[in-house]
C-alpha cells in the first residue's frame, strides 16, 4: 500500500467514516510496523489540534449592526421603489404612450434649459428666489481641512467630495518622533472603498472597522476613500498622538455654510 | 431553523419585510463568524466580513436559488467576502513574518494552539482552508459539506485529506511535532 493510501485510511478512521474492512486493514498496517504507527500519530496530532479549537461567540454588536445596515438598505430600496412606481404610473402602465411621454418630457426640459441659458426668464421679469438647500458640493471639491499639532508632530487632514456622495480623506503627518494618527468614521454610514499609501514609509497602518490607524515616524500620507450608505453625513474624527501629547479635530463632510444661500 | 421556516423568512424578506432577516441573522451569525474568524484570523476583520456578507445576502436575496440550501449560498458569499478582504489587506500592508514555533518539546497551551493553527490555515489555499473550517470548526459531516460546497462527497474527502496533510507539514515547519 502506498503512503498516500495509508494516509487516506487514517483520515477516514479519524473522521469516523472508515468501513469495517478499512478498519481491519488499518489495524493490520499498524501492527506491522513502527513507521505506520508514527505516521498515524502525526495525522492524529493534526486532528487533535484542530479539535482543541473551540467555537467562539460572535461579538454582541454584530447582530445589531447587521440589522441596522439591512434596515437602512430596505429604507433606501423602498424610497427608490417609490420613485420607480411614480414613473411607472406615468409610463409603464401606458406603454403605448411611453415614447410620447419621454419625447414630451425631453422637449420641455430642453426648452427650459434653453430659456434659462438665454436669459429669457430674466428679460421677461421672472426672478426666482435665490437657490437654497443642502446641495452637495461638486465631486472633487475640498470641503474641509483640519490642522493638528502634538508634541513633535503635525498632521493635516483634508476632506474631499467623491462621486455618488462619497468622500475621501487625505491625511498627511510630519513627525520627528514616533506617532499614531487615527481617522475615525461611523462604519454604519461610511464604508471604505480604497486606501492608498501615497508616501511609502516603514510604518504600520491598519484599516479597521470605523477607523484607520497609522503608526509611523517621519512622514506619512494616506488617502482613504469612503462610500456613504446613508444620506446623513456625520463628521469624521482625526486624532494625532505622540509620547508628548495628543490633539484631535473633526472633518465636516459639508462646508459649514453650504446650505445657506449660494 | 427548519428549511420551511428558512424559506418563509426569505419569502417575507423578498416581500419587503426586512425584519424577517433577523431570523436568518440569528440562525447563521455564529457559524459564519467562526468561518470568517478562521479565514481571516482576526476578530474585528471577521466581524466586518460577516456584516458585509449578510448585507450583500440581503441585497441579492432575489438572486438566491431556492432549490439550494440557504446556508450554502450565504457561506459562499462569506467566503468570497473573506477572500476579497484578504486580498485588500495584502495590497495594503506587508504580511507579518512567520512567528517562530514553540519548539518540539513545548507543551502547547490552548491559546498557542489557536495561534499556530490560525497562522497555518492562512497559508492554505481558500479551498483547503474551507474544508478544514467546515469539518473541524463548523462540524459538518462529509455529506453536509458536499451539499454546502456543491462538490461530490468523494472530492470532499480527498480535499480534506490533502488539506490536513498540508496543514501537518505547515505545523511541522513551525516546530510542532506533537500536541
Amino acid at each position: 500500500m502506498r503512503d498516500d493510501e495509508f494516509d487516506r485510511l487514517v483520515n477516514d478512521e479519524l473522521d469516523g467514516v472508515a468501513t469495517p474492512e478499512q478498519k481491519a486493514e488499518l489495524a493490520r498496517r499498524l501492527a506491522e510496523g513502527e513507521s505506520a504507527r508514527a505516521r498515524y500519530q502525526e495525522i492524529q496530532t493534526v486532528f487533535g489540534m484542530l479539535d482543541r479549537i473551540e467555537s467562539v461567540d460572535p461579538p454582541p454588536s454584530l447582530r445589531g449592526s447587521v440589522l441596522r445596515a439591512v434596515e437602512s438598505r430596505a429604507r433606501a430600496r423602498s424610497e427608490r421603489g417609490g420613485w420607480r412606481d411614480l414613473l411607472a404610473s406615468g409610463f409603464g402602465k401606458r406603454p403605448g404612450l411611453g415614447l410620447g411621454y419621454a419625447f414630451a418630457v425631453g422637449a420641455v426640459v430642453g426648452a427650459l434649459i434653453l430659456a434659462v441659458g438665454s436669459g429669457l426668464f430674466d428679460r421677461a421679469g421672472f426672478r426666482g428666489p435665490e437657490m437654497q438647500g443642502a446641495l452637495l458640493p461638486p465631486t472633487g471639491s475640498r470641503v474641509d481641512t483640519v490642522h493638528l499639532a502634538a508634541k513633535g508632530a503635525q498632521a493635516t487632514g483634508e476632506m474631499w467630495t467623491e462621486a455618488n456622495g462619497g468622500v475621501s480623506v487625505r491625511l498627511e503627518v510630519r513627525s520627528d518622533v514616533p506617532f499614531e494618527a487615527h481617522v475615525k468614521f461611523n462604519p454604519e454610514i461610511y464604508v471604505p472603498v480604497s486606501l492608498r499609501r501615497v508616501e511609502p514609509s516603514g510604518g504600520r497602518f491598519d484599516l479597521r472597522r470605523g477607523e484607520l490607524q497609522v503608526s509611523d515616524q517621519g512622514s506619512a500620507r494616506f488617502e482613504l476613500r469612503l462610500r456613504a450608505v446613508s444620506t446623513s453625513r456625520p463628521p469624521l474624527g482625526v486624532w494625532l498622538g505622540t509620547s508628548g501629547g495628543n490633539a484631535e479635530g473633526q472633518l465636516m463632510p459639508l462646508p459649514p455654510n453650504w446650505n445657506k444661500s449660494r | 431553523m427548519s428549511d420551511s421556516e428558512e424559506q418563509a423568512a426569505v419569502e417575507r424578506c423578498l416581500r419587503g419585510e426586512s425584519r424577517a432577516f433577523e431570523t436568518i441573522v440569528d440562525s447563521y451569525q455564529r457559524v459564519l463568524f467562526n468561518v470568517a474568524l478562521r479565514m481571516v484570523n482576526d476578530r474585528d476583520d471577521a466581524q466586518d466580513v460577516v456584516q458585509s456578507a449578510f448585507v450583500k445576502a440581503y441585497e441579492k436575496l432575489h438572486t438566491y436559488d431556492r432549490r439550494r440550501k440557504l446556508f450554502s449560498w450565504i457561506y459562499r458569499i462569506t467566503v468570497n467576502e473573506c477572500l476579497d478582504h484578504m486580498a485588500r489587506r495584502r495590497r495594503q500592508a506587508p504580511m507579518d513574518e512567520d512567528e517562530p514555533g514553540p519548539g518540539p518539546d513545548h507543551a502547547l497551551e490552548e491559546r498557542e494552539v489557536e495561534t499556530l493553527i490560525g497562522a497555518a490555515l492562512l497559508d492554505l489555499s481558500a479551498d483547503y482552508r474551507g474544508v478544514i473550517i467546515l469539518r473541524h470548526f463548523v462540524h459538518l459531516s462529509h455529506r453536509e459539506m458536499s451539499r454546502v460546497l456543491e462538490i461530490p462527497e468523494k472530492t470532499v474527502k480527498s480535499r480534506l485529506h490533502t488539506a490536513r496533510k498540508l496543514l501537518g507539514e505547515l505545523l511541522a515547519r513551525r516546530g510542532v511535532s506533537r500536541a
